[in-house]
């Protein structure tokens, strides 16, 4: 194949990477910042009813996202929301991209059988919309943070475990996996110390990519009211809150709303930047599930 | 019929039937009794007993599974604890809507995405061109629960161009059929921009790839030595080689579509699949959500396969492969 070269210069796609890649991590800083010094940012509780005659102040000098139909203000609910947001995020990214990478691991690289059946297990559960698969799992539990974090660890890690695999079976048949083997060094050891570090970069842009992902899930969640239960703030629920009053108090379905959309943006511009850094052009990362 | 079609179908068949054996398994291996989880104070002993045999918890395991899928097969799947019907019925008004939104999204979904992907790889410098590209990637990390909110409030609560919700107005049915047609279509305008431009991205930047591989390709250069115009070469030439990824492309975009239905209808009132599922979430009704979450994937892999089929018809080189050339 002579001649493939990509459309745009590689030292474009550097250049946009870098720029996103900063735009990404500015953001993702300032959310985590924001959420961990919530209490020092924005003293108050987040559950206690405001005074008397706060109710739906709109935004303006002491409110500065004004209040809710409680009169609790609304900036203090967005940063310890945000909280709830990142650690459902954060951990279903470890615990989603670990199970993955540990099943594709084993799909691509361990005994004949073990492969089959695997695999087959990642192509049936990449059938399912992931929010019908996450949707039937709420079913079946009680509302709660850590069951909402199995929900969706449970419900995302085949796509890590597929992209894992493929990368596997790629390196399997390289010479120097082929030495290690040859060598006499056991399967593990061939899988942790010469596979997965050559598929770090992958497993790294994937992980990104997940808490977005996780926090979109988790904030339609809430929105039903099937997330983490009142006194725990979420931004999902906030908005549910705020949608009887769309007309007369938009701020309370504006504000929220634009947090998440901050948060999701930055892990994925974190994705793209790394991708563009990290992995070669149309690799199989560019795919992006709902 | 060629053999790959055959291989094909056989496939997709083994995939549905573990696709309902994933569903079944899942519900019934999670802690506790689905019984215990119905609202416990309305319910009497005698309650309970008959939740538990509509949801056909007698017997072992095994005979669940052997009676659930042989219902299945039979088109029978059971029925609704909520409502007095049977899930089969609750299914067929749901599907034919959410049908008609992820197909009118999926339109704009590729009109926008290949649109912009084109740009991107033919003028990778303009402006414009990097504008929409990261319009699509802020689109596709807006949760579409709440730019649906944030669209009604705006074009129907405050400008008061399009109606909020639903199929069609409460008045639609008295209406001669061509006002009743655009009545339909308004309000079919909202919820499939918000399904299929959040998701547009995804297209866009593999358009920019295969249509950027094209593009640098020989038989690009020669069509260029030959005196071709650019646009033509480019909406001609090397958009027709980007066809197979791109029909690869619908089929991997099925889930997010059908998956992001369920956010959108919820917020429109749409009364398809993705209500229907949450609806049946929020009142336990497990036959219903069983039964919609093995409906979902199943079309999934149904698309899954239409696709990889237009796949092999659209690529000479597949129809090579696979032993096409039986058909001729």
């Amino acid at each position: 194949m002579a001649g493939v070269q990509p459309a745009a210069g590689l030292s474009d796609r550097a250049a946009a990477a870098g720029g996103d890649l900063r735009l990404g991590f500015l953001l993702a800083g300032l959310g985590l910042v924001a959420a961990l010094g919530a209490d020092v940012l924005v003293p108050g509780d987040p559950a206690a009813l405001g005074a008397a005659g706060q109710a739906l102040r709109s935004p303006g000098p002491g409110h500065l996202l004004g209040t809710d139909v409680l009169g609790r203000d609304v900036l203090c609910r967005l940063l310890h929301g945000g909280r709830m947001s990142l650690l459902v995020g954060w951990a279903t990214m470890v615990l989603a991209t670990g199970l993955g990478t540990v099943v594709g691991l084993a799909a691509g690289l361990g005994p004949r059988w073990l492969q089959r059946t695997l695999t087959a297990m990642i192509d049936l559960f990449l059938a399912f919309p992931t929010i019908y698969l996450v949707l039937l799992l709420v079913a079946v539990s009680r509302p709660s943070l850590w069951l909402l974090i199995a929900v969706l660890t449970v419900s995302s890690w085949m796509d890590v475990a597929r992209l894992v695999r493929i990368e596997a079976l790629a390196l399997r048949d390289r010479e120097f996996v082929a030495a290690a083997r040859g060598l006499g060094v056991g399967a593990w050891q061939v899988a942790c110390r010469h596979v997965l570090p050559n598929l770090l970069p992958t497993v790294v842009v994937a992980a990104a990519l997940r808490v977005g992902q996780a926090i979109l899930v988790e904030s339609f969640l809430s929105f039903l009211g099937l997330g983490p239960q009142a006194p725990l703030v979420t931004w999902g629920s906030m908005i549910a809150q705020g949608r009887a009053h769309l007309l007369d108090a938009w701020w309370l379905t504006v504000f929220p709303g634009m947090a998440i959309a901050a948060t999701v943006l930055a892990y994925n511009l974190i994705a793209d930047g790394l991708r563009a850094r990290l992995l070669p052009v149309g690799s199989e990362l560019e795919v992006g599930r709902g | 019929m060629p053999r790959y079609v055959l291989r094909r179908l056989l496939q997709s068949l083994l995939l549905v039937w573990g696709l309902l054996t994933v569903v079944f398994f899942l519900v019934r291996l999670m802690p506790g009794d689905p019984a215990d989880l119905i609202d416990d104070q309305q319910l009497g002993q005698a309650g309970r007993d008959l939740v538990r045999e509509r949801l056909g918890l007698g017997g072992s395991l095994p005979d669940q599974y052997a009676a659930w899928l042989g219902g299945i097969a039979r088109g029978d799947f059971g029925a609704s604890l909520r409502q007095q019907r049977p899930v089969t019925d609750i299914l067929r008004e749901a599907v034919p809507s959410t049908l008609r939104l992820t197909a009118a999204a999926l339109a704009v979904e590729l009109a926008a995405g290949v649109g912009v992907g084109v740009l991107v790889a033919r003028y990778p410098r303009r402006r414009r061109a990097r504008l929409l590209n990261a319009g699509g990637l802020v689109l596709y990390s807006l949760p579409s629960f709440w730019l649906g909110l944030v669209a009604i409030l705006l074009f129907s609560r405050t400008l008061g161009w399009l109606p909020a919700g639903g199929l069609q107005s409460l008045a639609a049915e008295s209406l001669p059929w061509g006002a009743r047609l655009i009545d339909q279509m308004r309000h079919l305008v909202l919820p499939v921009l918000v399904l299929g431009l959040g998701n547009f991205a995804v297209t866009a930047r593999h358009m920019r790839t295969s249509v950027g591989r094209q593009l640098a390709s020989d038989w690009i250069l020669a069509a260029r030595a030959r005196g071709l115009g650019e646009t033509r070469i480019l909406w001609r030439h090397a958009l027709r080689g980007s066809l197979p990824p791109l029909l690869t492309l619908v089929g991997l975009s099925l889930p997010g579509l059908l998956g992001g239905a369920v956010a959108v209808e919820t917020v429109f009132a749409w009364p398809g699949m993705g209500r229907v599922a949450v609806q049946a979430l929020l009142a336990r009704d497990y036959p219903v959500i069983m039964a919609v979450t093995a409906l979902a994937a199943t079309l999934v892999t149904l698309g899954s396969l239409l696709a990889d089929l237009a796949c092999r018809w659209a690529d000479p080189r597949l129809r090579l492969e696979a032993g096409w050339e039986e058909v001729r």
